[in-house]
């Protein structure tokens, strides 16, 4: 449980102290009935209520523990705790607006203390709030020594693309926290993520340096020199990790594709044929596989291999691609053809839907980028000319915004929101264009 | 030497070492009068030709002798009005005369004076008056310039019926229907046109930068057929290539197999490359799949810009490079016969070691002339600010060199090899007739380089085609050259390759120690066959077809 359960005061009911007894214990299995008798009889007790919306939380009860933690807030609406356990219901639920409002009013009680303003920045993060990074700062300043805030707001960061800012983050972080092989591994992730290989093999290599020897981060650490073209380098370190961990697929299949990419179908074998053992339904183990067999002639075991792949993954168009070129090298061309038109079909389509995926997004940029810069009615008409989606209502209601028509944004917003119910800006948007609706003259 | 080029590259080693190089390569430009800069006519709205071009072209078009350069510039970018016409650049393109390896800008003398925002640049001689033209390729509308025959040329694009629409890039001259005349493929890139309602960049900082193509809808080349009155007629679909929608930076007009007919191969960014075999009574046939030369090996299309064909691992048959985009092998298509190849791009070294650049200009070349053709690589980016850490906008070329079995090793030699520029179009051409090939590079918003080859080279033989059933350059010719040591050596005469550019259309064998040629045949595209017995190393000869 991520949360301690309110506080207890002398005299409490021995149930009720039982039942906190119990969830200390992470026992919610037997507290939950200890906290629903209790209530039976003392239903406006805040404190149990706030207990039973955790208990219902380690329960994964999550609509239910919502429903309590909201009783909890109900009876005791100046208590910190009891906001806080309501937010963490809320968050839980997937309710990152409301929950950040809990937080809020939490920190408004109990201004400064770590684990609320940890929650409402994460709150805020999840609703991509612009108040997040100001309230990590807030949370850093508070809590100097808590890794998992910088690393969060470095997070935060990466997540909305302004890699510069979380970079600058977690260069500081390690710094603050120098040996923290947890942030150089998280970083040397993002790093990755960005194409920036060089920087991330060197910060994974130092986190394996201090001791993060899993086979996942010297895998990621594989990955990244081979990336950053120390193919050698690259060799080693997913030894290692196979090493570290036998049964992991997944270093023994990255080396053998980094080897079949530089032309070493030979020594891609093994590791091919190691990752093929221990992931036999992988269809992209099988293609390399095939690859791999191909290289050095195996022509009988590439194509078993890469039928294996058609059979794996039937809407991969890359083994049909494979198993039709060799095919057709090997004189079976009326086969061969029909495999390739499969991998043309296939193919095409995504690339269709890749192409029109890019083409929207770039105009949703132009959009977005009129927005910034005081365009609020070019925005709004290319927002419009759109097909309608939950990107392109929020859009619009963003610029409706800009341009004062609250009422038509929230519009906009409802209609969004039935599009995507799940989606927190919209969330976050709708209350504050509500709230400017009602203030509207 | 497969596995002694891996091992290299296992162990993370760079190039080999420049002090093993038979030849240099200098950049002799400002030197020889070559005085030019492309004005790629950058904006911050960051239109995407501004990043696309250019080209060049090596013709005699005086017939001295002595190969001329015309260099295609691009300028400010057309847009509003001007747009809809030829273009609105006060920039032109330049003629350079060559004056026995010195340059003398005549484009004024000449008569161009297109200020189109150009691409690239064929340099023919479509209407057998045995002087070269010139077609340039255009963003909006394409130029065909005429060579009158007194130093200068005159616009018939409207005439001609090849100016087209849209966005045209590479292009290459060959006679497909085998009537004796030069008809002319013309590969378009994307529709721009949506262009203006999209944002490529930061967001944050508002920085705009180059769309990558994938946002833009592909186009449809055009094959234009010769009609022999100074006109050409549009038969791409009577060809059966309309609706062959691609996204073409590259074209060759080659004979891939052998039957005479000349093939296409259109090079395609994102989207799969084009392999037209000529079934002959006008019509091609879509083989880009089942030839094998459409996809890399793992079945992606790649970002391809600039191809060569020639015969890389000497065993007579035309292969195919072609230049792919950053994280990219370089693609080396080895021609087994009956129209089928192999992707040999990694293992032959050809391929594997262009991961970290964007290539364009490709060529394949005999440097030292030891009989085997090496392959220089124009590289540079398309984006301002490249996401990947250590790409820059500008690279260094890249040179090949050739074991003489298709096995390749880099090794940068000269210091132009030191030079990041963002390298585009290149083309060579024995500019000083010394017997080696030297290399022009067209380099966006860059100076033109002239790479002079200078070092210790082989015998040499050059041979220049007329033809007289065919077409007058012989363009599509083949020519086989064989010397005493038994060592068979093949050149196909292109008119387009690379990355919107043309080559000399001379041929010139690297003979090593040889001091003769014990035979030289030629297969002219009318299906004559012509052989010269011992011609003596060391000059061009011209063979007349007969």
């Amino acid at each position: 449980m991520c949360a301690s359960a309110m506080p207890a005061r002398a005299g409490e009911d021995p149930a009720l102290v039982e039942a906190e007894r119990l969830m200390a214990q992470k026992d919610y299995k037997r507290a939950e009935p200890l906290l629903r008798d209790f209530l039976a009889k003392n239903p406006s007790n805040a404190r149990a209520h706030g207990n039973m919306a955790l208990a219902l939380l380690g329960l994964k009860r999550k609509a239910d523990a919502v429903a309590e933690g909201r009783l909890g807030a109900v009876f005791a609406p100046e208590v910190p705790e009891a906001r806080y356990i309501y937010g963490l219901a809320l968050s839980a639920d997937g309710r990152h607006v409301d929950a950040a409002r809990e937080f809020r009013k939490a920190d408004e009680l109990r201004p400064g203390q770590a684990r609320i303003l940890g929650a409402l920045a994460a709150a805020y993060a999840a609703a991509d709030d612009e108040r997040t990074a100001a309230t990590y700062a807030r949370l850093i300043a508070a809590a100097p020594k808590d890794v998992d805030a910088r690393a969060e707001l470095a997070d935060y960061y990466w997540g909305v693309e302004k890699y510069d800012e979380g970079n600058r983050t977690m260069d500081d972080a390690i710094k603050a926290f120098p040996g923290n092989a947890g942030l150089l591994r998280r970083y040397g992730r993002a790093l990755s993520a960005q194409e920036r290989y060089t920087d991330a093999a060197a910060r994974l290599a130092e986190a394996r340096r201090l001791g993060a020897t899993d086979t996942g981060t010297l895998d990621l650490l594989g990955n990244a020199l081979g990336q950053s073209g120390d193919v050698a380098a690259a060799l080693e370190a997913f030894d290692a990790a196979i090493a570290a961990d036998g049964a992991d697929p997944a270093p023994r299949h990255d080396a053998g594709r980094l080897l079949v990419a530089h032309g070493q179908p030979a020594r891609a074998l093994p590791y091919l044929e190691g990752a093929a053992r221990l992931a036999p339904s992988d269809g992209e183990v099988q293609l390399d596989l095939g690859r791999a067999c191909e290289g050095v002639d195996r022509l009988s075991d590439a194509e078993t291999a890469y039928r294996a792949a058609i059979r794996l993954s039937p809407k991969l168009s890359r083994p049909h691609f494979a198993l039709g070129s060799l095919l057709n090298r090997t004189g079976r061309r009326e086969e061969g053809a029909r495999e390739l038109a499969i991998h043309r079909t296939l193919f095409d389509e995504a690339s269709a839907r890749f192409s029109e995926t890019e083409q929207r997004g770039a105009e949703m940029s132009l959009a977005w980028r009129e927005l910034q810069t005081g365009k609020a009615a070019d925005a709004l008409a290319r927002f419009r000319s759109m097909p309608q989606s939950a990107p392109a209502l929020y859009g619009q209601a963003s610029a409706l915004s800009r341009l004062g028509r609250h009422r038509d944004a929230v519009a906009a917003l409802e209609q969004a929101r039935s599009l995507a119910p799940a989606d927190q800006r919209i969330e976050a948007l709708l209350v504050a264009e509500r709230d400017a609706a009602r203030d509207a003259p | 030497m497969i596995r002694n080029l891996v091992f290299a590259a296992l162990a993370g080693a760079g190039p080999a070492a420049a002090g093993d190089c038979p030849v240099t390569l200098t950049d002799v430009a400002p030197e020889v009068g070559l005085r030019f800069v492309h004005d790629r006519g950058r904006t911050e709205a960051h239109h995407l030709p501004e990043t696309m071009g250019s080209g060049l072209a090596w013709l005699d078009y005086d017939n001295d002798g002595w190969m001329d350069l015309y260099v295609v510039q691009s300028g400010r970018f057309p847009t509003g009005a001007a747009a809809a016409g030829a273009g609105a650049g006060a920039s032109r393109g330049r003629l350079f005369h060559n004056e026995h390896g010195r340059f003398v800008d005549v484009t004024d003398k000449a008569g161009l004076r297109d200020t189109g925002y150009g691409m690239g640049a064929w340099a023919a001689d479509y209407d057998n008056d045995g002087f070269v033209d010139l077609f340039v390729t255009q963003w909006g509308r394409n130029t065909l310039w005429h060579n009158n025959g007194d130093g200068t040329f005159r616009d018939v694009t409207e005439r001609a019926g090849v100016g087209m629409s849209g966005w045209s890039t590479a292009a290459a001259w060959a006679d497909f229907d085998g009537d004796g005349r030069l008809d002319l493929y013309v590969a378009r890139y994307v529709d721009d046109a949506r262009e203006k309602d999209a944002f490529c960049g930061d967001m944050r900082t508002g920085q705009r930068d180059y769309c990558p193509p994938m946002m833009y809808p592909g186009t449809s080349g055009v094959l234009f057929r010769n009609r022999g009155d100074g006109t050409f007629a549009d038969v791409t679909a009577r060809a059966g290539l309309d609706g062959k929608i691609g996204k073409g930076l590259g074209v060759l007009f080659v004979d891939l197999d052998g039957d005479l007919r000349p093939d296409i191969y259109v090079a395609n960014d994102e989207q799969i490359n084009f392999l037209f075999h000529n079934a002959g009574e006008m019509r091609f046939e879509d083989e880009s799949v089942s030839s094998g030369t459409g996809f890399s090996p793992e079945g992606n299309p790649q970002g391809s810009m600039g191809v060569d064909a020639g015969d890389l691992d000497g065993d007579g048959r035309p292969d195919l490079g072609v230049t792919n985009y950053e994280n990219e092998t370089n693609g080396f298509y080895r021609n087994l016969g009956e129209r089928v190849y192999e992707d040999v791009s990694v293992p032959s070294g050809f391929g594997s070691l262009a991961r970290r650049a964007v290539g364009f200009g490709l060529n394949f070349l005999d440097l030292e002339n030891d009989g085997d053709l090496d392959v220089f690589v124009a590289n540079g980016h398309t984006q301002e600010r490249p996401r990947r850490q250590g790409m820059t906008y500008a690279q260094r070329p890249t040179l090949l060199w050739n074991d003489g079995k298709g096995h390749f090793t880099e090794r940068p030699c000269g210091p132009a090899f030191d030079t990041a520029l963002v390298g585009r179009g290149s083309a060579v051409a024995d500019f000083d007739n010394d017997g080696d090939l030297d290399i022009a590079v067209s380099n966006s918003g860059g100076p033109i380089q002239l790479l002079r080859n200078d070092g210790a080279h082989g015998n040499w033989l050059g041979v220049a085609l007329v033809g007289t059933k065919s077409n007058r350059q012989g363009i599509g010719a083949r020519i086989v050259a064989v010397t005493a040591d038994g060592k068979r050596q093949t050149r196909w005469l292109l008119a387009g390759s690379s990355y919107l550019s043309t080559s000399d259309p001379r041929a010139l064998f690297g003979l090593g120690g040889e001091k003769s040629v014990r035979t030289l045949t030629v297969y002219w595209p009318s299906g004559t066959v012509q052989t010269l017995a011992d011609v003596p190393a060391g000059s061009y000869v011209t063979v007349t077809e007969k």
